[in-house]
């Protein structure tokens, strides 16, 4: 039979809108189809692999490979849409280097520091890890060995991972990458409402008056989020949407009120709001009486720098987040002097552009969204610019309601769901819970059936502590999983690479690619990816998303949840824990560490009869359904406790769903009443993260960034992120189409900054910081244009590790690095 | 997956910093994104690509694949008052244009309703369709289509 | 084979349309009948395959066109919700605008 090419089209029209509809292809439809293909396509859901939007995509597979991914009508978030790296997806697995056996640095035939890498079983790859983490120990004790996980791991597999540390190596040192992602945002919500993660979903772009974005380039970071936000713009007229900014970015391009402020100065400007909201009266006084209690917190706390730094030990109290209370009136006094003109001579925005944006959150009429990003959170003030942003939100009442929200963003696809939820922090446990508190480690101890006193109260090394104590040498065996740090982590020639490269240590990264940091790695775990195993993702608007297993791996690569469990077995439990522990549990002495914490009753509770996917790689390996184990031991923390998820059946079904989820139903807005099923019934709001069931507002002051431009080194540095590629461009600059997107890092300088150089644009430049150089090519006329005094150079081109220049200042509560503010300078590579 | 020789490159480099004994990384044969180039090298950046200048449409892969962009648009203004792209691929102009009409599916809201222009939620175009450079791929990939979804 | 050089070109859009169950087969008729209409698959919860292509019948210049069909359509009584899925169109490709390829 002869196709015409129109047949052909229209039996494409026919399938593409039956696989929408969620109904089987048509007969017709389908035999066109299968007579040029052999088989057909099968779809099924998953999230999106990249940022914390949480978009919903159809998979289609054939023959065991991905063969199209297409927006998914039926998901709330993206209702269809994607962006162009979601629309991409299906070639993210598909990079020829793809790791396929584990690799292992050896000479002579065996493990050598500075050997060559070479191909070896999971077995010797598993013995030799294992015999390094015996020895670290036994040598050193619990705090010698860790973990740097993600916020890109599956909710499973960052829960495996904290009772394999916490409660198997009985050692705090895990931690996420979305440390440098989110840590001041947590900080902000446990400091202000005592309960993490935002109240508002993503409904209130579709119910705000105004939107104002603080340092989040949402048309390139969240670019679904911003189609929704576009929107509403568009086709409201009235809505204005303001884009505060150290530079100029494509959120300016829907901007009717665009602001650029020297950096750190955004505290100024939350203090001057403060200020405006009070001086003109529209302070919300019955909600300030009823939900908000007022705080002063402690000033001059340091940088989160090594001790030894000079500006660490010119603070007058380093890393304090104490606070004592306040009146309002001595609030209000605290705010007057950020006046107009202060803050406009500070902030180097216009007088007249701060007024609009005041007015707008003191109008009682205006609804208003609040969005950051890593404007906000990579900042050496980042939990308090989290906390300043709500003191603006709290003392008019504008929050927990369709519209008025302070948004904090993800950029992590679970940084939410993984990292935060289930608590893979150096300090937490899931649910909120921290290891410090005894109650909660009790908590933890029940459910895990652990006896009293196996997990350690003291918090773990944090993501940037972990590079400096592999560098000190009391970090000696190190796991590195789903992240790329070598190239995201900061100051890499001062504390990355001596770090991992330090000779008494034994690095293992796990990854599906040979990135920079498994460059640098000991041992090279090949890694499955995203469809290639059943996962669940909780994105930025409390909203948890399953799949299932859609293809094989290839080769031998493993995903994240097999290595962690498949690992746990090469120990015997006598072997991580002290004789005080194992008396108090006599029954589990000559167990492995596998049987203690995964064959618990719990996690093997579900046999495989009960999965409804096609494959399950794991689940087969195990023998039990060990995602569903996993995950409703974890549900047990949060059921009951305000971080209530649905049964783990459910999350197959739908395209996500809200936490809390009470009686089958999601929560949209939390803290207020008839939306929140935890609000006490004719009390409004509650804030009830806090005993007393209301909010905090914190008087901090502006303070200045660790690194500031002089005679020298004459220009602020910020790093970030670009449309086309995720982070450090493991998955993307391995699509070819992504790829010739955005090639090759650039770094975008105004014009007069440029000239003054001697500069083209095109020209080579060598960047140099305080640590390090990288060489890059100028742009002048790109999508972003920084004003005078700060260049932008994007951190996704492993070719250009921009890195280098980065300090390792922090946040000295929340401990993430600040990216957006360092010092460098540029000159001409003359060839 | 390529493992290389290794290559012991000795030679310092002309950093003013203070170099650990253990900062050299040995790339152990490992080839990267960088190539061959170690993680401590500073590796010269390469030259600006170009990107491709008015060629015809570039084939897609499957259905539902936003098509790349085939010419070049530096200037193009593209903000709330005013949209370059529109101006050639809107329904209005494609004709005397040539240019490729917009998909009738970029018609649709949020809430399924087809209107008669662009829906806003897909008016800015480059978050989606975007320039190609002229740049080699870094990495094969290995990704095949299936001929049966493939839209042109 | 598929012959990829056909003369006309092709303007084709797959819409989902949503229906009450109870009244899906009256619906499907009546969208069946708008010209370059064709109702693919009717589903018992009431969703509905249809595709619309642009023939002589419904082009600009004498019809309504694909977009305007499309809504008349929508406009049906009994129908719930119409999704636009997939929607392919030839003008613009070199071979129909004179372009020797």
């Amino acid at each position: 039979m002869t196709l015409t090419r129109r047949d052909f089209i229209k039996a494409n029209a026919i399938a593409a809108t039956a696989v929408a509809a969620g109904i089987a292809v048509p007969s017709s439809a389908s035999n066109l189809l299968t007579k040029s293909s052999d088989t057909t396509i099968k779809w099924d859901k998953a999230p999106c692999r990249f940022c914390g939007t949480g978009c919903s995509v159809l998979v289609g597979t054939q023959e065991g490979k991905v063969v199209a991914t297409q927006g998914d009508p039926q998901a709330e978030v993206n209702k269809g849409l994607n962006c162009i790296k979601g629309y991409f997806l299906s070639k993210i697995m598909y990079g020829k280097d793809r790791l396929t056996q584990p690799l292992l640095r050896m000479k002579d035939g065996v493990y050598a520091k500075e050997g060559e890498f070479t191909p070896v079983s999971w077995d010797t790859a598993f013995d030799v890890m294992a015999e390094k983490f015996k020895a670290a120990l036994k040598k050193k004790g619990p705090t010698s060995v860790g973990m740097f996980g993600s916020g890109q791991w599956t909710v499973w597999e960052g829960y495996a991972a904290s009772k394999l540390m916490k409660a198997g190596f009985l050692t705090n040192n895990l931690d996420p990458n979305a440390r440098h992602c989110m840590a001041s945002a947590v900080g902000g919500f446990m400091r202000t409402f005592g309960i993490d993660e935002p109240m508002g979903c993503y409904d209130d772009l579709e119910h705000a008056d105004a939107f104002v974005l603080w340092g989040s380039n949402m048309a390139e970071m969240h670019p679904i989020l911003w189609s929704r936000l576009a929107d509403r713009r568009l086709s409201h007229p009235h809505v204005k949407v303001n884009v505060l900014s150290t530079y100029k970015h494509r959120s300016f391009e829907l901007a009717d009120n665009g602001m650029i402020f020297t950096p750190q100065t955004d505290l100024a400007i939350l203090n001057f709001i403060a200020n405006y909201i009070i001086q003109n009266n529209a302070v919300n006084e019955d909600f300030m009486k009823k939900h908000v209690n007022i705080r002063e917190g402690v000033t001059d706390i340091g940088y989160g720098l090594r001790p030894s730094h000079p500006l660490q030990k010119a603070a007058k109290n380093p890393d304090s987040g104490a606070s004592k209370p306040m009146s309002f009136d001595d609030f209000a006094k605290f705010v007057s002097s950020y006046s107009i003109e202060y803050t406009s001579k500070l902030s180097g925005v216009s007088e007249d552009k701060l007024l609009t944006l005041a007015k707008l959150y003191a109008d009682p009429k205006v609804k208003v969204t609040s969005f950051w990003t890593m404007g906000f959170n990579q900042h050496t003030r980042g939990v308090w610019a989290n906390n300043l942003m709500y003191n603006v939100h709290l003392l008019t009442g504008k929050i927990s309601e369709p519209g008025n929200s302070p948004f904090s963003l993800t950029g992590q696809p679970s940084a939410c769901g993984t990292a935060r939820e289930v608590g893979t922090f150096s300090h937490r446990l899931p649910a909120d819970l921290v290891v410090k508190n005894p109650k909660h480690r009790a908590i933890a101890e029940k459910i895990w059936k652990l006896p009293e006193g196996t997990i350690p109260p003291k918090p773990g090394y944090h993501a940037v502590m972990q590079n400096r104590m592999l560098k000190d040498g009391e970090l000696n065996a190190y796991w590195v999983m789903c992240n790329n740090n070598m190239q995201a982590g900061p100051n890499i020639n001062e504390e990355g690479i001596p770090g991992y490269r330090n000779p008494e240590n034994f690095i293992v990264v796990s990854d599906p690619y040979p990135t920079v940091t498994a460059q640098a790695a000991d041992l090279i775990l090949p890694t499955a990816m995203w469809v290639e195993k059943e996962g669940a993702y909780g994105n930025a608007e409390r909203r948890t998303q399953f799949w299932h297993q859609q293809v094989n791996a290839p080769g031998e690569a493993r995903s994240d949840l097999w290595q962690i469990v498949e690992f746990s077995k090469r120990f015997k439990i006598e072997e991580v824990w002290p004789e005080e522990l194992l008396a108090k549990n006599p029954e589990y002495r000559g167990k492995t560490m596998f049987d203690v914490l995964y064959a618990n009753g719990n996690v093997d509770k579900f046999p495989m009869s009960e999965s409804k996917g096609d494959t399950n790689f794991e689940g087969d390996y195990f023998g039990f359904y060990i995602q569903k184990g996993l995950f409703e031991e974890y549900a047990t923390f949060g059921r009951g406790h305000g971080h209530d998820l649905a049964p783990f059946d459910r999350y197959h079904e739908e395209r996500g769903l809200r936490w809390p989820v009470v009686n089958g139903k999601e929560t949209k807005w939390r803290f207020r009443e008839g939306h929140d099923p935890y609000v006490e019934k004719g009390s409004e709001v509650q804030f009830y993260g806090h005993k007393d069931k209301k909010a905090n507002i914190f008087a901090l002051p502006y303070e200045p960034a660790a690194e500031s431009p002089d005679e020298e080194f004459d220009l602020w540095l910020s790093t970030g992120r670009v449309l086309e590629h995720w982070h450090s461009g493991s998955m993307t600059a391995r699509v070819p189409e992504l790829h010739k997107a955005f090639p090759d890092a650039v770094l975008f300088i105004h014009p007069d900054d440029a000239k003054a150089r001697g500069l083209r644009r095109g020209d080579e430049v060598l960047i140099e910081s305080r640590r390090g150089e990288v060489k890059s090519r100028v742009e002048t006329r790109g999508r972003n244009r920084p004003p005078k005094g700060l260049v932008f150079m994007p951190w996704f081109d492993a070719k250009q590790l921009v890195n280098k220049l980065t300090l390792d200042a922090t946040d000295p509560l929340s401990k993430q690095t600040d990216f957006k503010k360092c010092a460098v300078k540029v000159k001409k590579v003359v060839v | 997956m390529k493992i290389l020789p290794i290559i012991m490159i000795t030679a310092s480099l002309a950093m003013a910093l203070s170099v650990q004994a253990y900062q050299e990384v040995t790339s152990g044969g490992l080839e990267t994104i960088r190539g061959i180039a170690k993680i401590n090298e500073t590796k010269s950046a390469e030259a600006l690509k170009r990107v491709i200048k008015d060629k015809n449409p570039i084939q897609r892969n499957y259905v539902h694949q936003p098509p790349v962009v085939p010419h070049q648009t530096r200037g193009y203004r593209v903000n709330k008052d005013s949209n370059k792209c529109l101006t050639c691929h809107g329904w209005k102009y494609a004709r005397e244009t040539g240019a490729t009409k917009i998909s009738l599916t970029h018609f649709e809201t949020r809430d399924g309703k087809t209107l008669s222009d662009v829906s806003p939620r897909r008016y800015f175009c480059s978050q989606c369709h975007v320039t190609q450079a002229d740049a080699p791929e870094l990495v094969d990939n290995l990704f095949k289509p299936v001929e049966s979804l493939g839209n042109d | 084979m598929i012959n990829l050089l056909e003369e006309k070109p092709i303007n084709i859009a797959g819409v989902l349309f949503v229906a009450q169950p109870s009244n899906t087969t009256k619906v499907a008729k009546e969208l069946g009948e708008f010209p370059g209409a064709e109702v693919h698959e009717i589903a018992d919860n009431g969703s509905m395959v249809v595709t619309i292509e642009e023939n002589d019948l419904n082009r600009g210049e004498k019809g309504k066109g694909l977009i305007n069909t499309i809504t008349d359509m929508s406009n049906l009584p009994g129908v719930i919700s119409s999704s636009l899925i997939f929607h392919h169109n030839d003008y613009g490709l070199p071979q129909h605008q004179g372009i020797k390829v």
